[in-house]
C-alpha cells in the first residue's frame, strides 16, 4: 500500500462485478481531483466476484483498487460494509472519501461518516479546490432553489456523495493496470457489526407498489364505472403488469382507495407509461398525470381534455374495448411475473 | 311625576336613612362594575395597531342603520329581529328613567329637570309603552329559547340568557310596581298608562301599609336588580349591551381586504413571529369583537363549513376565545396557544373564507381575519398544515401558479386568436389579468377566449400580461402563506407600476379581490373592474351590442368574492338580463349566497364531510333549469364537478356570463 496521506478515495458500486455508471463517474471525478492534488487514485470495491472490475476500473484512472469479498456478500450488506469502511478511513485518514449519491450508495456513506465523524455533503454536482487547497462541495439545496457551496473545517477527511450524471466520464489515454489490494474484511467486523443481513430482494407487485413508484399505471374514473366496472381495469392493469390508480371520482364511489388517487388531491405519477381510462381530465386530475411519459387515453368524449394530452386517444366505450385489448395483451404479454413468482425472483 | 308619593331616600331602611344606603348601594356597584371593567379592557390594551378612525362619515351612518337602526336584526330572522329591536330601543329610551331612579334611591325630592312638565308627560307614555314592550319581548325571547329551540343557540351560553331575559323583566315589573303603587297613595299624581295603569287597578284599595312596603320593596329590588345587571355585563355576553355599537362603529370598511399579520409592520419578514399564538396578537378591535359576541349564532348558521359536517362554528371559535381571554389565562404568554389549542387545527382550517358569517352578524364581528391570523401563525411558525396545499405552495413560488405550469405557458391559452393588441400593452385601454385559471384551465380558458371574443367585438384594444403576470396570491394569503402571499403580490406590484393608471380587468373575483383590495396593503392602488362590470359598462356605453333574441330562464350562482367582498350582485344579473335571459334566484341567493367550496384555499385543500359543491348543485338542481351562471372560476371549476358527480343532472351547463353574452350572439356569427 501506498502512502494514504494524499489520497483520494471512491466507493464503487457494481453489479456482479460489473461497476454502475453513476460510480464510474465518480471515479473519473476522483482521478481529476487526484491530478490536482498530485494524489493517488484509490477505487475500493465490495462484494463477491469483484476481481474482473479492476483492470477495468483502470481505464478510468484508478491507480489502486482494493478490494473487500467474503461468500457473506451475495448481495451489499450496509451495515458491515459501514464497519469495514470506518475502520478503513480511521486507519488511513484519506484526504477524500466520495460516494455515487444512489439510493445505495447514500445508505453506505451516511453510515461511514457518522460512524467516523465526518462531516459529508449529499448530491454534489460540482467539486473544486480552493487556493489553499480547500474542497469546495457544491450542491443544490431548498428543493433545487439554491446552490449551497460547503466546506468542511476540522480533521483531514472530506466526503461527498455525486449525484449521478453530475460528472463526465473520460477514458485515460494511457492505462496503467492498477494495483490490486485485497483486505481481510473479518479484521474489521466484530459481531455487533453484522446485526443487520441483506437476504434478497423481492420485486413489488405492481398491484400494491406505490402509484409513485410505478412504471406502468392503468387509471380509471367516472367513465369507467364503480368497482364493478373497475374490474376491467384491474384485469387490464394485470394484463400489462400495471398498477391500478384513478381519479378522485374514482375512490369517491369506492371504486379504489385515496393512496391510488392521482391528482391535486391526491399523488403525482411520473410512469412510463399511463392508461387512462373513462377519466376526462380536469385540471386537478392533469396535474398529477402530466409527469407520464407516454399517455394512452380511452373516453367515449373525443373532445375531453385528456385526449388532448395523450400520444393515443382512443375514442370508444372502455367496457367494449377492455376485453379484447386484455385478450390481446395476454396473446402478445405471455408470462406475466406474477406475485408469488417474484417473490422469488430476485433483482440485481 | 309620582314623586310626592312615599320617596325611597326620605325612608329609612335597615336602620340608615335611605338616601345613604342609596348612595353607598348604587357607588359601591358602579365601583364594582368599574373594576371588572378596567380587568376587561386590559386586554384591549395589551392588543396590537389597528387603523379603524378613516371615512368617518361611512362610520357614523353604519353606527345609525347598523347600530341605532339595528337593520341587520330581521333581515333573515324576523322574529327574534323585531324582539331584539324592542328591548334594544326599549333601553335606550330607559336610560334616562333609570338615571331618574338612581337619583331617587340618593336625593329625596329628586327631579330631572327636563323630565318636568310636557316633555315629561309626553316620555312618561312613551317609557311605559316600552316598558311593557320590553316586558312582552323578554316573554317572546324566553318562549323562544325555551320552546322554539332555534339551532343557532346550540352551545351559547344558555343559563346566562335566561337569567338575563328573567332580570330584564323583572326591572320592568319593578319598576310598573314601584309607579303603579305610587300613584294609588297619591292618586292626584296621575292615572298611569299601560303597565303601571294595571298595577294600579290592581291595587286600589289595598291599605297604605302594604302599599309603602310594597312601593320600598319594588324600588330596592329594582335598584339591586339594576346594580346586578351592571355587574353581570362584563362577565357575560351581555357585555355587548355596551361594546356592540363601538365595534359597529369600528367596523371593517372593506371586507375583501384581509388584514395584514400586523398593522404597522407591512413587510412580513419584518416580524419575528407572524400570526396569532396569544391573544394579545389580535389587534384591539379582534379583542372588542370578542366582547361583543352575542351568541346568537347567525354567523354559525349560515357557515357553510358548518353545515358541511365541519367542526367549524364561528360563534364558538369567539366564544372559545373570549372565555379563554375572560378566564385569566389568554393574555399570558405561558398558556395554551391560541392557534391549534384554544382552537383546533380542524376549526381553522375547516373555513372556505366566505364572508357569509360576517354577513350575517349584526354586531361586525369579523371572523374571516382570525382564522387567517390563525392560520398564519400555523404556517408560518409550526409548519402545520393540510398536506395536499404544499404542492401548490411549491408550485406558486417557483413557478408562479399553484399549478406549477410555469410563466412560459402563460401566453399559450392565447396562441390560437392570433390577437396582435397583445404584444403592446404601453397602448392598451385595458389590461386584461387573465389569472392562471384562465391561463391554465382547459375548460376556463374557454371563458377567457369568451370574454377576449367581446372584447374585439367591442373593439377595445388591450392587452395581457402574459409570462409577466403570476398568481395573484389569493389562495396564498387566505390559507396564512402571508410570506408567499407577499412575494407573489411584489412580482405582480412590479409589473403593475409599469402600466400605471391603467385599468386592469379581471374574469375572476379572487383576483380581482387581491389586485383591488389588497395590494394597496403593499403601496399599489390600481383601478380593477371585475368583467361583469365591465362588460357592462361597454354595454352601457353602446360599444358591445348584446342581441338579446328569445329570453329563456337561468339561475345565477353568486360569487363570495364578488358578492360579500365586493359588493357586486347586481352587474353579472343585469349583463345576464341584458343577453336575454330571465334569472330566476336560486335558494340562499346575494348576501346570502352559498360557497361553492374553493374559496379560502380550498381549490386546493381536501374538503372533510360533505363537499359544498354538491350541496350547492342541490339548489341548482331544484331550480330545473338547464343553465346556471357564474362569474367566477372557482365556481365554475366546482359547480361542473358537482354536476358531473350526479346523475340526474344530464344536460345542466355551467357557464360563466362572458360565454352566455358571447353564445348569445355577441361574438358568434
Amino acid at each position: 500500500m501506498t502512502n494514504m496521506a494524499n489520497a483520494v478515495w471512491v466507493y464503487v458500486e457494481h453489479k456482479s462485478g460489473h461497476p454502475q455508471e453513476s460510480s464510474i463517474e465518480v471515479v473519473c471525478e476522483g482521478r481529476r481531483l487526484a491530478d490536482q492534488m498530485k494524489a493517488e487514485l484509490t477505487v475500493l470495491l465490495f462484494g463477491r466476484s469483484v476481481q474482473d472490475a479492476a483492470a477495468f476500473l483502470g481505464e478510468y484512472g484508478a491507480d489502486e483498487v482494493w478490494r473487500a469479498e467474503s461468500d457473506d456478500w451475495t448481495y451489499d450488506q450496509p451495515e458491515a460494509y459501514a464497519a469495514v469502511l470506518s475502520a478503513l478511513v480511521k486507519e488511513h485518514d484519506p484526504a477524500i472519501f466520495l460516494f455515487p449519491a444512489t439510493v445505495s450508495g447514500e445508505d453506505l456513506a451516511f453510515r461511514v461518516a457518522a460512524r467516523a465523524k465526518i462531516g459529508i455533503s449529499s448530491r454534489c454536482d460540482k467539486l473544486q479546490l480552493g487556493n489553499d487547497g480547500v474542497l469546495l462541495q457544491n450542491r443544490l439545496a431548498y428543493d433545487n432553489r439554491v446552490h449551497l457551496t460547503e466546506s468542511f473545517a476540522g480533521g483531514r477527511t472530506r466526503m461527498a456523495t455525486v449525484s449521478p450524471g453530475a460528472m463526465k466520464v473520460k477514458k485515460l489515454a494511457q492505462v496503467a493496470a492498477p494495483r490490486v489490494v485485497s483486505l481481510e474484511p473479518v479484521r474489521y467486523l466484530r459481531p455487533e457489526d453484522q446485526r443487520v443481513k441483506v437476504v434478497g430482494f423481492i420485486k413489488a407487485d405492481p398491484a400494491t407498489i406505490d402509484i409513485r413508484d410505478a412504471e406502468i399505471i392503468v387509471a380509471g374514473g367516472k367513465g369507467v364505472g364503480g368497482t364493478e366496472g373497475f374490474r376491467a381495469i384491474t384485469d387490464l392493469a394485470e394484463a400489462v403488469g400495471g398498477a391500478v390508480a384513478g381519479s378522485r371520482m374514482a375512490v369517491d364511489v369506492g371504486a379504489i382507495g385515496k393512496d391510488r388517487q392521482i391528482g391535486q388531491s391526491g399523488k403525482s405519477v411520473s410512469p412510463e407509461l399511463l392508461i387512462s381510462c373513462g377519466i376526462s381530465g380536469a385540471n386537478a386530475h392533469t396535474i398529477g398525470m402530466r409527469d407520464a411519459k407516454v399517455v394512452i387515453a380511452i373516453n367515449k368524449d373525443k373532445s375531453a381534455p385528456l385526449m388532448k394530452m395523450a400520444d393515443l386517444g382512443v375514442v370508444g366505450d372502455f367496457h367494449e374495448i377492455a376485453p379484447v385489448l386484455i385478450e390481446r395483451l395476454k396473446e402478445l404479454v405471455p408470462q406475466h411475473v406474477r406475485v408469488d413468482e417474484a417473490a422469488k425472483e430476485t433483482l440485481l | 311625576m309620582t314623586l310626592h308619593s312615599v320617596q325611597p331616600a326620605a325612608e329609612k331602611l335597615l336602620g340608615m336613612p335611605g338616601s345613604l344606603f342609596g348612595t353607598t348601594l348604587i357607588i359601591a356597584g358602579v365601583a364594582l362594575f368599574l373594576v371588572n371593567l378596567s380587568r376587561r379592557l386590559l386586554l384591549l390594551f395589551r392588543s396590537q395597531y389597528d387603523p379603524r378612525f378613516s371615512s368617518l362619515g361611512k362610520r357614523f351612518l353604519a353606527l345609525l342603520t347598523d347600530g341605532f337602526l339595528q337593520k341587520k336584526l330581521p333581515r333573515f330572522y324576523p322574529v327574534a329581529g323585531a324582539l331584539h329591536i324592542i328591548i334594544f330601543w326599549g333601553f335606550l329610551v330607559l336610560v334616562l328613567r333609570t338615571v331618574e331612579l338612581a337619583g331617587v334611591g340618593m336625593k329625596p325630592d329628586f327631579a330631572l329637570p327636563f323630565l318636568e312638565g310636557g316633555f315629561g308627560a309626553i316620555y312618561t307614555l312613551v317609557r311605559e309603552i316600552f316598558s311593557l314592550l320590553v316586558l312582552l319581548a323578554c316573554g317572546g325571547a324566553f318562549y323562544r329559547r325555551a320552546v322554539v329551540k332555534p339551532e343557532r343557540y346550540k352551545g351559547s351560553h344558555q343559563g346566562e340568557a335566561y337569567l338575563v331575559l328573567l332580570l330584564i323583566a323583572f326591572l320592568m315589573l319593578s319598576d310598573m310596581t314601584f309607579e303603579g303603587s305610587g300613584l294609588v297613595l297619591d292618586r292626584s299624581a296621575g292615572t298611569g298608562h299601560l303597565g303601571s295603569r294595571a298595577v294600579m287597578l290592581l291595587m286600589s284599595g289595598w291599605s297604605s301599609e302594604t302599599l309603602i312596603s310594597i312601593r320600598l320593596a319594588s324600588y330596592w329590588s329594582h335598584m339591586a336588580g339594576l346594580i346586578l345587571f351592571l355587574n353581570l355585563l362584563p362577565f357575560s355576553k351581555h357585555f355587548h349591551v355596551l361594546t356592540a355599537l363601538p365595534n359597529v362603529f369600528f367596523r371593517k370598511l372593506t371586507r375583501g381586504e384581509a388584514k395584514p399579520p400586523r398593522w404597522d409592520v407591512p413587510a412580513v419578514e419584518k416580524l419575528q413571529t407572524v400570526g396569532v399564538k396569544s391573544l394579545n396578537d389580535l389587534s384591539w378591535k379582534q379583542i372588542l369583537d370578542l366582547y361583543s359576541c352575542t351568541e346568537c349564532g347567525r354567523c354559525t348558521d349560515n357557515c357553510p363549513a358548518h353545515a358541511a359536517g365541519r367542526r367549524l362554528s364561528p360563534k364558538m371559535v369567539t366564544m372559545k376565545l373570549r372565555d379563554y381571554g375572560v378566564g385569566g389565562k389568554g393574555g399570558t404568554d405561558g398558556g395554551l396557544p391560541v392557534s391549534g389549542g384554544v382552537i383546533t387545527d380542524e376549526e381553522i382550517w375547516g373555513c372556505t373564507t366566505c364572508g357569509s358569517c360576517e354577513e350575517q352578524c349584526p354586531v361586525a364581528v369579523e371572523h374571516v381575519d382570525k382564522i387567517i391570523d390563525m392560520r398564519r401563525y400555523l404556517v408560518g411558525m409550526e409548519s402545520r398544515f393540510p398536506c395536499e396545499i404544499e404542492n401548490a405552495y411549491r408550485n406558486a413560488e417557483i413557478y408562479g401558479d399553484p399549478q406549477g405550469m410555469g410563466r412560459a405557458r402563460r401566453r399559450e391559452w392565447a396562441s390560437g386568436l392570433k390577437l396582435t393588441e397583445l404584444e403592446n400593452p404601453g397602448n392598451a385601454e385595458i389590461l386584461y389579468w387573465v389569472g392562471c385559471a384562465g391561463a391554465f384551465d382547459e375548460r376556463y380558458r374557454e371563458v377567457a377566449t369568451a370574454f377576449v371574443s367581446l372584447l374585439q367585438k367591442a373593439g377595445v384594444a388591450f392587452s395581457i400580461l402574459g409570462s409577466e403576470e403570476g398568481c395573484c396570491g389569493d389562495f396564498a394569503r387566505r390559507t396564512g402563506n402571508e410570506y408567499l402571499f407577499q412575494f407573489l403580490a411584489r412580482k405582480n406590484i412590479e409589473v403593475l407600476q409599469r402600466f400605471n393608471g391603467k385599468k386592469v380587468v379581471t374574469t375572476c373575483p379572487h383576483c380581482f379581490n387581491a389586485l383591488k383590495n389588497e395590494y394597496r396593503q403593499l403601496g399599489c392602488t390600481v383601478e380593477v373592474n371585475h368583467h361583469s362590470e365591465y362588460l357592462l359598462e361597454l354595454a352601457g356605453e353602446g360599444r358591445l351590442q348584446i342581441p338579446g333574441g328569445a329570453t329563456f330562464s337561468i339561475s345565477y350562482h353568486d360569487s363570495c368574492y364578488l358578492g360579500r367582498y365586493n359588493g357586486i350582485y347586481e352587474a353579472p344579473r343585469n349583463l345576464l338580463q341584458l343577453g336575454g335571459a330571465k334569472v330566476v334566484e336560486l335558494d340562499r341567493n346575494r348576501e346570502r349566497g352559498f360557497c361553492c367550496g374553493a374559496g379560502g384555499g380550498y381549490l386546493w385543500l381536501e374538503e372533510q364531510g360533505k363537499r359544498l359543491n354538491e350541496m350547492r348543485v342541490d339548489n341548482v338542481v331544484a331550480a330545473n333549469l338547464e343553465v346556471v351562471a357564474t362569474a367566477c372560476p372557482f365556481c365554475l371549476l366546482m359547480l361542473q364537478d358537482g354536476i358531473k358527480a350526479r346523475e340526474e343532472t344530464a344536460g345542466l351547463r355551467v357557464l360563466d356570463i362572458a360565454e352566455f353574452i358571447a353564445e348569445k350572439g355577441g361574438a358568434a356569427p
